[in-house]
């Protein structure tokens, strides 16, 4: 475990320096001048030399990639060129809400595309087995800005149920003010007993992860059902109903068991397109997150924040797929971490 | 003394073909019974009649009765893993590959009994000591574990139910000469220990004549003969079963010559299915379906006149 914690460790360092890179190569050959974004539209030449100075833009690449290097790593990350704050600080305001958006996502990707899965395993070629594949190919196949928009026109404007966008309805940070502990709204007021605030919260979080689970919850139903199939097959799953365990034992407990290590291997290649899905859909629903933020970083070819987001997703990308790869080697003894 | 297994004209259809086609057998309480016969002539099917887990698709009729409850006509999980478990062919595929054999142990006690998990760990160590398996074992999963020590863990695990029939398919043909005998020697002892009935579902005649009381011999579906194990297999009347000893390999036998049955299993619907096959075949054999006599389903048993 040790040893391939610090294999994949090293690796994973590669894969980020190749990251980096590639992030800085693209953002010193993209024709628009930083020093011009900088200081703004009337930037006279000398003010643009003067600046290419302080941002040291007048050294030579491999330097300059190397102080890029240092500061990333000792956390100065530049400063944002639309807000002009630190790009780590910002990141850091709007992490919370990304993560609280995609953590509730994917739980409810996994739970119902799990569930859809089997049911449809168990009633195969029934017409709740045709029912359960329409709706995951229309979640796998649906864009997520559609399917945003979409969701909105039927649940806010036609029905009226949900609130249309943002984390908070606009009075509740008057009315029921949330103590900030964590930045992820839900826990912190569920933590203070804020249960006005709570529901408020989880409301508004339905309708942009929803629209974020579609296509993993597609994905992992449309595995789970191939794989149960298969699994329900099998001889171990006839010695458990020889020895007498109920129907739902054998489905729920020993066939899904054997089910998961697929189910979570592809579900583990979902999550890096639904790191971009919330891209669209924190635009559409105007979630103030990092999303949000990367969009409005390249509308305004703010260089230090674009190339601060995409290194954090980077960063995300492969503790997932380190995360993935631990779990799929304690569902599967047969597999090691090698 | 009442039957503890009757199985009348037991007839299983998959689809189109009929893979058994009225078979009936008795199992007495205690008793070891010999189902034997090539590969594919039904035995394996039987068991898994008698158990309510015939394969999706498969429809079976006829009768089976297994301790006063109606296995084809009830519910068959009244009795399974209660009244009847089965020890299946192939140790390696036969245990859920991602749990522990302590985990899958505790998911059938705990099934049975509502037990805790302390009270199952308990049990469990306790039948593993039965088939002389150390504790730890609980912890291995099943790659962990040989072809033998699997097989023991399936036999204590059926043990862990109390049956009062077991059914032993292949036990012992996955595994090397050697272990088969330790496997065979367990099961019995342990079967004269608890007392429970064994269908034995074996195409090893030298097995069969071993441990069984009785033996019934399948071909083609249908029960060719049966009787005592000693009295059928030292004295067939059938001719498949004679062909089928005369196919053992024999030590003693002259060197590079293997003995083996011509032709291969036919499913004619009218006459004997052996007869295609058969050296004494007469003209009634193609004609009629033999009627069981004597335990013999031969026009001419004992040979041709
Ligand atoms: N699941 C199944 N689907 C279709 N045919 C089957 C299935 N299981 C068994 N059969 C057929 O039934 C016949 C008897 O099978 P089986 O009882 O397994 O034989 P045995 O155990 O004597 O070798 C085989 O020849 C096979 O063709
Ligand atoms: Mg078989």
């Amino acid at each position: 475990m040790i040893r391939f914690l610090m294999r994949r460790a090293a690796t994973s360092a590669l894969v980020l320096l190749g990251v980096m890179l590639a992030t800085f190569l693209l953002a010193r050959v993209v024709p628009a001048s930083p020093a011009v974004a900088y200081i703004g539209p009337k930037a006279q030449p000398e003010d643009i030399a003067r600046v290419e100075r302080e941002l040291g833009l007048d050294q030579p690449l491999h330097i300059q990639f190397w102080n890029y290097l240092t500061d990333m790593l000792t956390g100065d990350w530049g400063d944002s060129i639309g807000t002009k704050q630190p790009v780590l600080g910002e990141i850091g305001e709007r992490l919370p809400a990304t993560f609280e958006l995609l953590a509730v996502a994917m739980a409810a990707a996994v739970l119902v595309g799990v569930v859809l899965g089997v049911v449809a395993a168990r009633r195969k070629h029934t017409k709740l087995d045709h029912l359960i594949r329409l709706l995951s190919i229309g979640g796998v196949s649906m864009p997520a800005f559609w399917l945003g928009l979409l969701l909105q026109v039927v649940f806010v404007r036609a029905l009226g149920l949900l609130p249309p966008t943002g984390r908070l309805g606009p009075d509740t940070p008057f009315t029921y003010p949330i103590t900030e502990l964590t930045g992820l709204y839900t826990v912190d007021a569920l933590l203070t007993g804020n249960t006005a605030a709570l529901g408020d919260a989880v409301l508004h979080l339905i309708l942009p992860a929803a629209t974020l689970a579609a296509y993993p919850a597609g994905v992992v139903a449309r595995m789970t059902r191939a794989t149960m199939i298969e699994m329900l097959a099998q001889d171990h799953v006839r010695t458990a109903r020889a020895y007498g365990l109920s129907e739902r034992t054998v489905t729920w407990r020993v066939a899904l068991r054997g089910a998961l290590p697929p189910v979570t291997t592809v579900f583990g290649l979902t999550l890096a397109y639904s790191l971009t899905g919330t891209f669209f859909v924190e635009v559409v629903f105007n979630w103030p997150g990092l999303g949000q933020f990367a969009a409005q970083a390249l509308l305004n070819v703010d260089y230090p924040a674009i190339m601060g987001v995409t290194v954090l997703g980077a960063v995300g990308y492969v503790l997932v797929n380190l995360v993935v790869d631990v779990v799929q080697a304690r569902l599967d003894p047969r597999v090691g971490l090698a | 003394m009442s039957d503890l297994l009757s199985v009348e004209d037991l007839e299983v259809s998959i689809g189109a073909v009929r893979p058994v086609r009225g078979v009936s057998l008795r199992v007495a309480p205690g008793e070891i019974v010999g189902v034997v016969g090539e590969t594919g002539c039904g035995k394996t099917l039987t068991g898994l009649a008698v158990l309510g887990l015939l394969p999706p698709g498969a429809r079976a009729s006829g009768r089976v009765v297994l301790g006063g409850d109606d296995v084809l006509g009830g519910d068959p999980r009244a009795v399974r893993g209660r009244k009847v478990t089965m020890v299946f062919q192939n140790p390696g595929t036969a245990f859920d590959p991602v749990t522990t054999i302590g985990g899958q142990f505790a998911r059938v006690l705990r099934a049975h009994t509502g037990c805790s998990r302390r009270a199952a760990r308990a049990r469990a160590a306790e039948l593993l000591t039965a088939v002389e398996l150390p504790e730890r074992v609980l912890d291995n999963y099943p790659h962990q574990l040989s072809g033998g020590m699997l097989q023991r863990c399936m036999i204590a695990l059926a043990l862990s139910c109390e049956p009062s029939l077991v059914i032993a398919d292949e036990a012992t043909t996955a595994l090397d000469v050697t272990v088969a005998r330790q496997i065979l020697r367990l099961l019995l002892r342990l079967q004269r220990e608890h007392g429970f009935g064994v269908m034995f579902v074996t195409h090893n005649l030298a097995e069969a004549r071993d441990i069984c009381d009785r033996v019934y011999v399948l071909y083609a579906g249908r029960v060719a003969e049966e009787g005592m194990a000693h009295a059928v297999l030292d004295r067939p009347r059938h001719p498949y079963t004679r062909a089928l000893l005369a196919a053992l390999p024999r030590l003693d036998a002259p060197r590079g010559r293997l003995a083996s049955i011509p032709g291969s299993v036919s499913h004619a619907e009218v006459g004997c299915s052996f007869a295609e096959r058969c050296p004494d075949a007469k003209d009634v054999c193609r004609a009629e379906t033999p009627p069981a006599h004597d335990g013999v389903a031969c026009h001419f048993p004992g040979g041709a006149p």
